[in-house]
């Protein structure tokens, strides 16, 4: 019995567009989203300059920029970054899922072909257009419209002529139509952009470093730096100086490197205990994560990243000047550890599970240097004094050979474990009491023991226990 | 409890687990090149085991780790030979330190119950940097009154908050088949291996290594103390590992981290000693009805004690008087 007998009844298994829609928008936020966009610029460039002699400079993205606009109803990203070629406009980048394993081979990408784009775009709005220019190929346009995304029946688009020939090499999206949360968001377009730029700032440091020109609402974002503390050779080896922690390696043909250490001086108790009370919004500490020179995970806090796994303690105040970054590379983006949502870090991935081990071990050693230094404050200041910010990549080279270690016996490996400076002391263990009492009850203590009763209340427990201590020795002796 | 003030020197259980820890290394050294290996241990006042490890392997490097700035003092008042460095760190301090190239024998040689979470996550972090062929030997607080006497309760109410106790004390480490059949004298010790078992499973997962035990024995001289000797040996070549090493044969090895040997023998005199040596290793069976006399008022204990000094008869201690 054939289809065309017309007496069966036939099950409708097609899909909507809505699914795609929603399944493709339904994990990601709008910045991300935005960020991909950026995404798909950079690849562009790394195809472009793939096998030309720029690729091999110093600032291989000079010259190349994306453009970000905001208004209440419409998204504008435009760029000069090569363009889509019209073959793969044709057959992937507009096409839901994906077609094939289509990657860029020996290109260091991130991203596969479209999936970025239509994400943002149905992200945002209903409307949209595209415009794009590849090489000397003829400049053309898509249109998305709001009828063609209702159509079930309809899965095909025309690439147009556009009205005016594109001047740049590279790509324009328009959206609009903007869902209702999306312009609630871009009606308060300054604070939307300032938000957005210091992501793009922090999240594409390397990048905007290496050349790339990222402009938002015509302001040239500038790159957050990634630093770390590093002390002079020469102090380090006299036992005044702090250095990080360094890892590199290639593994299955991905390159890490992870370099973890000091921003600053860490805080000294009453600090802390503010800290604890009135956490802050931005904090510096934490793990940077970077997979070809793209951020996917900033400053981050988590068990994701080792805090409080193993015998890393959790985050807590006392380590807010501690911050990593992990950076891997490698020109098949299928080996990095990210999922596949781009944004974000795979943490089942083995290869990152193997450095996760290394991030710990180095975590471990700056959270055990704020508990050693607990009592220590003035002291531990003379150390960091002599310490300076130093690039990520470039404090490497602080490191006599002779320092690294070889942690398996790998000839691809090798790490560098500081050691840091330890206060003169009798004994070097010490512990945190930490409790909570009532205010009132602080404050008649501090009147008690001080005569005043505004003594910072960490003082009065101290006071306290010190009086204790003394009893105690007179009756145990 | 701080180990640092005890006569370990005069304590038999240690001593012979001291010499078996020798006989370990012998069998190593097969396969292992111990003489170029870093000692790493925590010496006491005495160092003890320093001595011992120097004087069969002649080890050209030895450091000691003691907290206690006294006890630090003293150590180096008795240093027996030039090649030990004496550090004043914590276990925790040194391993997230530790950095080097050569293989190296670590004991850590905890006796504190109250820091057994502690003490196995400086294990966790240690199986994690090990080179491949490093050795560790631990040695852990394994007396059950630790985790609750019976006075308040008794039987299986006792079991059960013994295990609870246990439970909060090692948190994930734990195994989670570990149950209230284990909270007995001899259960318990077996329990802190499958819990270092885990240590050490989760810490050299992803490192393409694995931990192999070679032998664990308890011993109670005090409270009773359980040690567990690994090596970390390369993936592949973990099934070849205790075949190249004499281990594969050895009675008194553990290479499937059950149930830990008991070092429990009597104490002697030395008329005792040199009657029954006469008699080993042949003639065990005949000894009981010779002897004229139980090491144990209970005719089934003194068997075993008689048993166990067969089996640790090479290793067993001679204290006496010395005139100085």
């Amino acid at each position: 019995m054939s289809e065309q007998d017309g007496n069966i009844d036939v099950i409708q298994a097609s899909p909507t567009k809505r699914f795609f829609v929603d399944m493709l928008t339904r994990d990601i936020e709008l910045n991300d989203a935005i960020l991909d966009l950026l995404d798909n610029c950079v690849d562009g460039i790394q195809r472009t300059i793939h096998n030309t002699d720029k690729e091999t400079t110093e600032r291989p993205y000079e010259g190349y920029w994306a453009k970000i606009t905001v208004s209440e109803d419409k998204f504008t990203i435009e760029d000069n970054c090569g363009g889509i070629p019209r073959d793969i406009a044709k057959n992937y980048a507009f096409r839901f899922g994906r077609p094939d394993d289509r990657t860029d081979g020996e290109i260091p990408t991130v991203g596969i072909y479209g999936i970025g784009m239509k994400r943002a775009i149905f992200k945002m709005g209903l409307s949209s257009t595209i415009e794009s220019k590849h090489d000397d190929e003829e400049c053309y346009k898509v249109n998305i419209k709001p009828e063609w995304l209702k159509n079930d029946e309809d899965w095909e688009l025309r690439l147009l002529e556009p009205e005016a020939n594109q001047e740049n090499v590279g790509t324009k999206i328009s959206i609009s139509n903007l869902h209702d949360h999306i312009r609630e968001k871009f009606k308060h377009a300054g604070e939307f952009n300032e938000q957005l730029s210091e992501l793009v700032s922090t999240h594409y440091t390397y990048i905007i470093q290496n050349g790339f020109n990222v402009i938002i609402d015509e302001q040239i974002v500038t790159p957050q730096p990634l630093d770390v503390l590093a002390s002079s050779f020469d102090d380090y080896e006299n036992n005044q100086g702090i250095l990080p922690f360094i890892y590199e390696g290639t593994k299955n043909g991905v390159q890490i490197r992870i370099v973890v250490g000091f921003l600053a001086q860490p805080p000294g108790e009453s600090e802390v205990a503010e800290y604890t009370e009135a956490p802050r919004k931005k904090e510096q500490a934490g793990w940077t994560i970077i997979a070809n020179d793209r951020v996917v995970l900033y400053k981050d806090r988590t068990r994701l990243t080792g805090w409080g796994t193993g015998t890393v303690p959790s985050y807590h105040p006392q380590f807010r000047d501690i911050s990593g970054v992990v950076e891997f590379s490698c020109n098949d983006a299928e080996k990095l550890p990210i999922n596949t949502t781009k944004r974000g870090l795979e943490a089942g991935d083995e290869l990152y599970l193997y450095v996760k081990d290394f991030m710990c071990e180095g975590l471990k050693i700056f959270t055990q240097h704020t508990n050693i230094w607990k009592g220590y404050k003035e002291k531990e200041k003379e150390i960091f004094d002599s310490a300076n910010a130093a690039s990520i990549r470039s404090v490497t080279n602080n490191i006599k050979s002779e320092l690294w270690v070889n942690p398996k016996k790998n000839p691809n490996e090798k790490k560098f474990i500081p050691k840091l400076p330890k206060p003169k002391s009798e004994t070097v263990v010490s512990k945190w009491i930490r409790f909570s009492k009532k205010q009132s009850d602080i404050k008649k203590v501090s009147q008690y023991l001080f005569d005043n009763d505004d003594i910072e209340p960490s003082t009065v427990g101290e006071k306290c226990f010190d009086l204790i201590l003394e009893d105690s020795k007179e009756d145990l002796e | 409890m701080s180990g640092g003030y005890l006569p370990y020197h005069l304590r038999q259980g240690k001593a012979i687990d001291r010499q078996i820890f020798i006989e370990i290394l012998s069998k190593l050294n097969k396969s292992l090149n111990i003489k170029h290996y870093t000692y790493i241990g925590l010496g006491g006042p005495f160092l003890e085991d320093f001595k011992l490890l120097h004087g069969h392997f002649g080890l050209p490097k030895m450091i000691s780790i003691e907290l206690d700035q006294h006890v630090l003092e003293r150590q180096k008042f008795n240093t027996p030979l030039s090649c030990i460095e004496c550090q004043l760190t914590t276990t925790e301090q040194f391993i997230s330190e530790y950095s080097s190239n050569d293989n190296a024998i670590f004991w850590l040689d905890y006796a504190s119950p109250r820091e057994r979470y502690q003490q196995l996550s400086e294990l966790y972090s240690l199986v994690q940097k090990l080179q491949n062929n490093d050795i560790i030997k631990v040695t852990l607080n394994a007396d059950l009154s630790t985790l609750g006497k019976p006075q308040k309760e008794r039987g299986e109410k006792l079991k059960n908050s013994r295990l609870h106790r246990l439970r909060s004390q090692l948190s994930d480490y734990l195994p989670n088949n570990i149950d209230i059949d284990y909270m007995t004298a001899r259960g318990f010790p077996e329990a802190l291996i499958k819990s270092v078992e885990r240590v050490c499973h989760k810490a050299a997962e992803y490192t393409g290594s694995a931990i192999l035990p070679i032998g664990a024995f308890t011993y109670k001289d005090g409270q009773r103390m359980l040690t567990i000797t690994m090596v970390k040996v390369e993936n592949e070549e973990c099934t070849e590992f205790y075949n190249q090493t004499d281990i594969e044969c050895w009675e008194l090895s553990n290479k499937d981290w059950s149930a830990p040997i008991d070092i429990d023998v009597p104490s002697l005199s030395i008329r005792e000693r040199l009657w029954l040596d006469k008699k080993l290793p042949t003639e065990i069976e005949t000894i009981e009805d010779e002897l004229g006399f139980q090491f144990d008022s209970d005719a089934e204990k003194s068997s075993e004690l008689i048993n166990n000094y067969k089996k640790f008869y090479r290793y067993y201690p001679q204290f006496s008087r010395v005139l100085v």
